[in-house]
């Protein structure tokens, strides 16, 4: 157990395990923002109250939430770079924490995917991520250690507008819900432009899987509320859960559809990625995600006989920080692609 | 034969990405290092890039608002000194006081952003019970007035029941000198 709080595992069980939705959707978050009454902001505040933010969540955080054997409570300064940023990969902590600003703290239950994290762009951000559809499980677990920490702190409130947050685009309940969902045939078919279209009119962001930039790789996209001022929390949860499905029904939808019209277009797409990924010798991060996304197509359709995987386990022991930590050292870019082939090819068993 | 990075021009461009902005999908085709600084922009982006259409939209609407935005603009929050156009510049406020600091501007831009200007989800615990009870009060009232709308009159006639209930407590509070 020490030995593994010391160098955590690629794949929390989120990423391992198949939820409700599976294979279109991969996992779901839930996520609160708050901040401590009387201090600044994370954002613009002095060393010393960045000190003073941590110093009160982590003692309300290790009395009333870290109890048991699960949790492991580090200090960024404490971690690697090369930690960090696997951190981030697995969604556990977001990017801007691997520059390693100071008085940044995380508390993490590795296993279920719970987590604290101390002044990022909130003092307080309370997360728990989960196999699948399972949204009111995941806000129902982040709203629990959000009361005990709550019990111990005072947080910033205003009656009207309720937790006050650094970026009024969480007021309010601080609340951000998100699935991780699968769409390759959206994508192929060119629906994906009018289902996104039709999310944006229902206050939904769609994003790429590594969430705060726009890009989309590996067809893997990421769907959150935007409005969270205004309505429940619960109302906000069971929002995302039909979104979810109603995409979910899409991707079906247009899935049929390539079997029916273009059987032997979706056959070839996916032979070729195999194929690629069987025989290439380096690939960079995106390539590969492409190339799984398709055998995945491929194996959820029963084109190719092949053992079915998770693709987000796939995906994020794929990424730079993985494997840069699989290798050691100074691995440089290219051992990297190198090993990312290799590193496909096993867990894909080709 | 080599494509081009479409941001930077120089080199050769190995990332194939299907790119989302606003409610556009569009593919382009990266280098590896401009496409990893694309995963960088934060969340805060998100209402940035909302920002100045929103703050536009206003000057569009009322004349006033223009002067009010642009002397805004100079307001500094008294708390920790953040102005108003450091919020439009990094989209982050720097303490609790600001949101009352920057008044009107900054409740036009949560009002356009959230569409709402009332939080009605959870509540901290420590909470004074009156406080609660108000809070239900304008939630139920609000459920009243969708249900005399949607012409649901027994739904209507319940909640009815019900506020009248939370108004007699908040009385009651209130003769008792009760603290809230």
């Amino acid at each position: 157990m020490a030995g593994r709080s010391k160098k955590p595992p690629a794949g929390a069980s989120w990423l391992r395990t198949q939820g409700p939705g599976y294979p279109l959707v991969l996992s779901c978050r839930a996520r609160l923002a708050r901040n401590l009454e009387g201090l600044p902001f994370p954002t613009s505040a002095k060393e010393e109250e960045t000190e003073r933010a941590r110093g009160m969540v982590l003692e309300a955080v290790s009395r009333k939430v870290a109890v048991d054997r699960d949790w492991d409570i580090r200090f960024a300064e404490e971690l690697s770079r090369d930690e960090l940023a696997s951190m981030a990969e697995e969604h556990l902590t977001s990017q801007s924490f691997a520059d390693r600003p100071p008085g940044r703290a995380v508390a993490l239950s590795w296993r279920d995917g719970r987590s604290v994290t101390v002044n990022e762009e909130d003092h307080v951000r309370v997360q728990a991520v989960m196999p699948g559809a399972q949204f009111m499980k995941a806000w129902r677990a982040a709203d629990k250690i959000d009361s005990s920490i709550e019990s111990e702190v005072q947080y910033s409130f205003d009656q009207k507008l309720g937790y006050l947050t650094t970026s009024p685009s969480n007021v309010g309940t601080g609340l951000r819900v998100s699935a991780m969902l699968h769409l390759p045939a959206l994508v192929i078919t060119g629906e994906i432009a009018r289902t996104i279209s039709a999310l944006g009119q229902a206050g939904v962001y769609v994003r790429g899987l590594y969430g705060e930039g726009s890009g989309v790789a590996g067809n893997l996209f990421q769907v959150s509320n935007r409005q969270t001022l205004g309505r429940t929390e619960e109302s906000i949860v069971g929002n995302m859960d039909m979104i979810a499905r109603q995409v979910s029904d899409n991707e079906k939808t247009a899935r049929k559809m390539m079997l029916r019209e273009s059987p032997l277009d979706l056959a070839d797409r996916v032979y070729r990625s195999l194929g690629i990924l069987e025989r290439a010798r380096r690939m960079s991060f995106f390539e590969a995600l492409e190339l799984v996304s398709m055998v995945k197509l491929g194996i959820d359709l029963e084109i190719i006989p092949l053992e079915d995987f998770n693709i987000l386990e796939v995906g994020v022991g794929a990424g730079p920080s993985h494997l840069k930590a699989v290798l050691g050292g100074e691995a440089e870019p290219e051992d990297i692609d190198s090993e990312r082939a290799v590193h496909v090819r096993r867990m894909l068993d080709l | 034969m080599n494509i081009f990075c479409e941001e930077c021009k120089k080199n050769i461009a190995t990332v194939f990405l299907t790119k989302i902005s606003g409610n556009e999908v569009s593919k382009v085709q990266l280098c590896e290092e401009c496409a990893a600084r694309m995963e960088e922009t934060t969340e805060a982006a998100n209402l940035l890039a909302f920002l100045p259409q929103i703050l536009s939209g206003l000057q569009g609407v009322e004349e006033h608002l223009v002067e009010d935005v642009l002397s805004c603009e100079l307001i500094s929050c008294d708390s920790c000194g953040t102005s108003f156009n450091d919020f439009q510049k990094m989209g982050f406020l720097g303490c609790a006081r600001c949101y009352e600091s920057f008044g009107e501007a900054l409740m036009k831009v949560i009002i356009e952003f959230q569409e709402s200007e009332e939080h009605c989800g959870k509540m901290p615990g420590k909470v004074s019970e009156g406080a609660r009870l108000r809070k239900r009060l304008v939630d139920l009232e609000r459920d009243l007035e969708h249900q005399i709308a949607e012409e649901e009159y027994e739904a209507a006639a319940a909640v009815r029941d019900q506020i009248r209930e939370i108004e007699g407590r908040l009385n009651e509070e209130a003769s008792d000198g009760g603290q809230e």
